[in-house]
């Protein structure tokens, strides 16, 4: 069926820029990142807003608490603190007279033991793409998030999994994404970031790749943020691991 | 309630005054067409110089009771010559009759739908008819004749989602309609993916459409109801018809078991649009299919002079696949028993046993990760309706109707090396009664009043797991029921009104109030109607939708009914209206109950309808002005905000021209504000991807929608025996972009620019079409 594509003006209101937060803590050594900014109204080109001077503190449940440092403007960052598997984080913002507030626990890692290249097919043809092999533990409620780097460039395709349906077993589902950028080729040096994330981080992403993207799938919203207090973004505690081949 | 009982008491007691001294009889029948049989429904049957008059029900029967003396009887239905019978009545008398088709010249050059002045008397509002013959002559998408987009041209009716035969009425989403295939509930009425309706025209003997004022006998959904009736078959000669289109192939067979006595019909259509797929050489095109087929077969048998029995069934599929990786399949059976039975003249019974069926496959088989999902839905329904005429002033109807409904939401089945564990979600199950009764009650010349009730009791039961919920979704208690257990109950009283009011012999007013209550809800994030969206039933978390609609109506004739203009105006408000917490997880998701939003909704508007009814030109112009909106904690703040049906202006403009005895031109064009959408107020970038940021629902429109359809139809050459038609014209003629969705993404030189792309679905779309009969 004849469908056409056409970019078009679009006129929308400009609402109020809003408080988009990022913030990530791993098992690996720190330092760990805060990032506080604004959101820029639609019609203007993006560039980073950050927003300098607030108090950003991260505590965890072992009594281990510290203020981060401001590096640049909007970007806040720990100096001693370690990320520690089953951990939980609290982050405390204020701002401008607001607060904002989250909390995340890093689970238990599950080993990254290898990665492999599988072809199979994505719409009409045939591609190749990266599978992570990991075992699931039993019991339901572990969740997993991707990221693929592709000769060293972020590849923007979300990438994440929970085990509703993989529970205890050996993952064989590989990284696909439709975009041509997510596609591999021979040569290419392909780079897997594997994190181990909490429900709510989950939520996160899932929502996000649902709603938000502007994609025209689902209902768009806002993705569901674990954030308390009336911000964007999330806050996720999570192990990290990495490894990477070349695709032949 | 007490209203009803003064209604009812006063109605028998005007009955009691009246009995005159001398004897009454019935006379009843069944309304037939000569050449085939058929039963004919909402024929008139009207005494000559007397004001008294009935219809025939849908089973053409029809009885009325008068003092003994000599009459004329009048019978007459549009596109049939009238028939007069002299009836000397002095005993209960059998009628036996057979309308001749009006000259079959004649019959296409006076394209209309109901029977003359039908807007007029009545009590009926909110009600639209259609033949297939009206369907017949305009054009659709790829010509292929469709019940359900030519009731969408009509006011107060539109499509869900662009191009797709899903129905948004007056203001409803596509779930809240009641779909009737011969009584049974059809619970998705769309093949690929909503483009094309399962109704196969040429099966079909007629469509009534209910947008408000639903007579007490339908119940069970909020919006409407689409009440789809198959022919019988002709029971007196072996007929054969068919047609070749663009993309599908169809042919139906009828004809006499028993000349007089029983007949058959047998309808098949098939897409073949995917044989073309086949001769390609690219193995990435030729391996993929999509096409679609269905069956309407029925059976009837008259048994004595009191009974009637009918078998009627439909049964339908689509199939999508791409590369032995993908597939998808769905679709539809339905089965109904019908008994019909008179016990004396004036007292006609209907008992149905129904079966409904829905399911599809889902198989993904792409190198290593391989595995199969089913979902079905399953109804077992009985169906008893009773109908007395008791004397010319009142009609009385009642009955009940029980349906025990299965779901199973999902089986998931992989195997050793498939990637996935076998997972089965809870099958629900559910029971849903209903007992109605209803008076239509010819209360004096002008007065028309018809009451009633009906009662629902719907009652979700196990074996399952239920559970109790935080407000923000997350489950606190899970409780165990057992095999039948009652899980909770709702009951629901629901009324019925209509009044009519004859201000002269061409105009009237007429107003209705009707309650209805909605147990089986469709939970979609698309609202297009796509294969895999999931029923649910009611439980102790999810709970029945309601409604109650009041609307206003003023009718008039003119110029000897060659036009009909109709006002219509309606307010509705609704609870427990549905909507799904940011970010829900919809699809494959065992405890769905825990993502769904509950709350308000109101829709009011109103509806204009000038149409001309006969001569060379017939059609309509339409214009209908309408909101619909929802209020529900958790979304948009709490505050109100669109639907995503809500389009304040709808314009529909139908004409159909008989050029000559061999030619028929006809166009459609219809102009409709766009969807409700949300777009995005702002922009913020995590880790280079770009995430929209929306401050409101719905608070945006797509662009007005709008588009020219035009066909002709020319009558080849006539054999004995044998004509044939040739159909061609094009769909959206001045090819108009309609904005199907607007998407978002960055400027590829510039990623820190946005750009807003809109995909058009269907250009300038040709079609061409052969037909036969013999």
């Amino acid at each position: 069926m004849a469908s056409c594509q056409k970019v078009i003006d679009l006129k929308v209101k400009d609402a109020s820029p809003k408080y988009v937060i990022e913030g990530n803590i791993t098992n690996l050594p720190g330092p760990y990142t805060v990032t506080l900014s604004r959101t820029t109204p639609f019609n203007t080109s993006w560039e980073f807003q950050g927003v300098g001077g607030a108090t950003v503190t991260i505590g965890d449940n072992m009594g281990n608490s510290e203020t981060l440092q401001e590096s640049q403007t909007g970007i806040y960052q720990t100096t001693g603190l370690t990320g520690v598997e089953g951990r939980t984080y609290a982050l405390h913002i204020t701002v401008g007279g607001q607060t904002f507030t989250a909390s995340s626990t890093m689970p238990p890692l599950v080993r990254f033991d290898s990665l492999y290249i599988r072809e199979l097919v994505n719409f009409t043809k045939t591609v190749k793409a990266a599978v992570p092999v990991f075992t699931d533990p039993k019991g339901q409620g572990n969740a997993y998030r991707f990221n693929q780097y592709i000769n060293g460039r972020l590849d923007k395709g979300l990438y994440y999994q929970n085990d509703d349906f993989t529970d205890g077993l050996t993952n064989s589902f590989a990284l696909l994404q439709p975009d041509p950028d997510s596609t591999l080729h021979v040569n290419d040096r392909v780079e897997i970031d594997m994190q181990c994330i909490d429900k709510a981080v989950y939520e996160y992403w899932f929502s996000l790749d649902q709603s938000s993207k502007g994609d025209g799938n689902g209902i768009p919203a806002n993705p569901v943020s674990n954030i308390q207090g009336g911000a964007l973004g999330y806050f996720s505690a999570h192990t990290s691991q990495r490894r990477s081949l070349l695709v032949k | 309630m007490r209203l009803l009982i003064c209604l009812l008491v006063l109605s028998l007691r005007l009955q009691a005054q009246e009995i005159p001294p001398i004897a009454k009889h019935t006379i009843s029948g069944t309304v037939r067409a000569k050449g085939s049989g058929e039963s004919i429904l909402r024929a008139t049957v009207t005494v000559e110089g007397k004001n008294i008059g009935v219809t025939s029900n849908d089973y053409g029967f029809f009885s009325i009771t008068l003092p003994d003396g000599e009459y004329t009887l009048v019978i007459s239905a549009i596109g049939w010559e009238s028939q007069r019978i002299d009836i000397r009545l002095h005993d209960n008398q059998q009628i036996q009759t057979g309308l001749e088709l009006q000259g079959a010249r004649l019959q296409d050059a006076t394209v209309t739908a109901q029977a003359r002045g039908r807007s007029i008397r009545g009590t009926q509002m909110g009600v639209e008819h259609l033949s297939t013959k009206e369907i017949k002559n305009v054009p659709v998408l790829f010509g292929e004749k469709d019940v359900l987009k030519t009731l969408q041209l009509l006011p107060g009716v539109k499509p869900v989602s662009q191009g797709t035969s899903g129905l948004s009425v007056r203001g409803g989403s596509s779930d809240q309609n009641l779909i009737l295939l011969d009584e049974a509930p059809v619970y998705n009425a769309a093949h690929l993916l909503g483009f094309f309706s399962t109704f196969n025209s040429d099966a079909i003997k007629d469509v009534t459409l209910y947008k408000g004022g639903m007579p007490a006998q339908y119940g069970g959904r909020l919006s409407s109801v689409v009440d789809v009736r198959m022919n019988d078959g002709n029971n007196q000669d072996l007929h054969v018809n068919g047609g070749l289109g663009l993309i599908s192939a169809k042919i139906n067979v009828e004809g006499p078991l028993q000349k007089d006595r029983s007949s058959f019909l047998f309808s098949a259509r098939r897409t073949y649009a995917d044989m073309f797929l086949k001769l390609s050489n690219d193995s990435s095109v030729n391996k993929n299919s999509l096409y679609f087929y269905d069956l309407n077969a029925k059976l009837n048998f008259t048994l004595g002079g009191k009974d009637k029995l009918y078998l009627s069934g439909y049964f339908g599929r689509d199939n999508m696949a791409s590369q032995d990786v993908f597939g998808l399949n769905w679709g539809n059976a339905t089965s109904t028993l019908r008994w019909n039975h008179t016990f004396g003249p004036r007292f006609f019974s209907n008992t149905s046993l129904i079966y409904s069926y829905y399911n599809y496959k889902l198989r993904i088989n792409n190198n290593g990760s391989n595995f199969n999902v089913l979902s079905e839905l399953r109804d077992w329904n009985i169906k008893e309706e009773l109908q007395f005429y008791l004397n010319p002033r009142n009609n009385i109807r009642a009955g009940f109707n029980a349906i025990y409904h299965t779901l199973n939401p999902g089986v998931l089945t992989g195997g050793a090396k498939s990637g996935v564990n076998d997972t089965s979600f809870q099958k629900r199950f559910g029971l849903e009664n209903a007992v109605f009764v209803n008076n239509s009650w010819k209360a004096s010349e002008k007065w028309n009043i018809t009451y009633g009730a009906r009662l629902s009791v719907f009652s979700a039961l196990g074996k399952g797991d239920f559970y109790k919920m935080a407000p923000d979704g997350s489950i606190l208690d899970t409780l165990h029921y057992k095999d039948g257990q009652v899980v909770k109950t709702y009951v629901n009283p629901e009324l019925r009104l209509a009044l009519s009011y004859q201000l002269d012999a061409a105009s009237s007013i007429k107003a209705s109030y009707v309650d209805n209550t909605q147990n089986m809800h469709l939970i979609s994030s698309t609202n297009a109607g796509f294969p895999t969206d999931q029923w649910v039933v009611s439980n102790n978390l999810i709970r029945p939708e309601k409604s109650h609609q009041l609307s206003l109506g003023y009718y008039k004739n003119f110029r000897e009914d060659e036009y009909e203009m109709t006002v219509e105006t309606y307010y509705k408000s609704l609870e427990n209206q549905i909507d799904y917490r940011d970010g829900a997880n919809l699809l494959g998701n065992g405890t769905l109950e825990t993502e769904l939003l509950y709350g308000k909704g109101r829709a009011y508007g109103a509806e204009w309808l000038l149409r001309k009814k006969t001569g060379r030109l017939t059609g309509w112009v339409g214009y209908t002005w309408s909101k619909s909106q929802k209020q529900i904690a958790g979304i948009n703040e709490g505050k109100w905000y669109n639907a995503v049906q809500d389009r304040t202006h709808d314009i529909s403009v139908v004409g159909m021209y008989k050029l000559n005895t061999k030619w028929m031109l006809s166009a459609n064009w219809v102009y409709t504000t766009g969807n409700a959408v949300s777009l995005p107020s702002g922009k913020y970038k995590e880790d280079g991807r770009t995430v929209y940021y929306y401050s409101e629902r719905n608070g945006y429109r797509m662009p007005a929608y709008h588009r020219l359809d035009l066909s002709a139809t020319v009558q080849l050459k006539e054999r004995k025996h044998f004509s044939s038609e040739l159909a061609f014209g094009v769909y959206n003629a001045y090819n108009r972009n309609n904005a199907f969705i607007i998407t978002f993404r960055d400027n590829k030189t510039d990623p820190s620019k946005t750009e807003a792309v809109q995909t058009t679905l269907f250009g300038a779309v040709p079609f061409i079409s052969y037909n036969f009969k013999f």
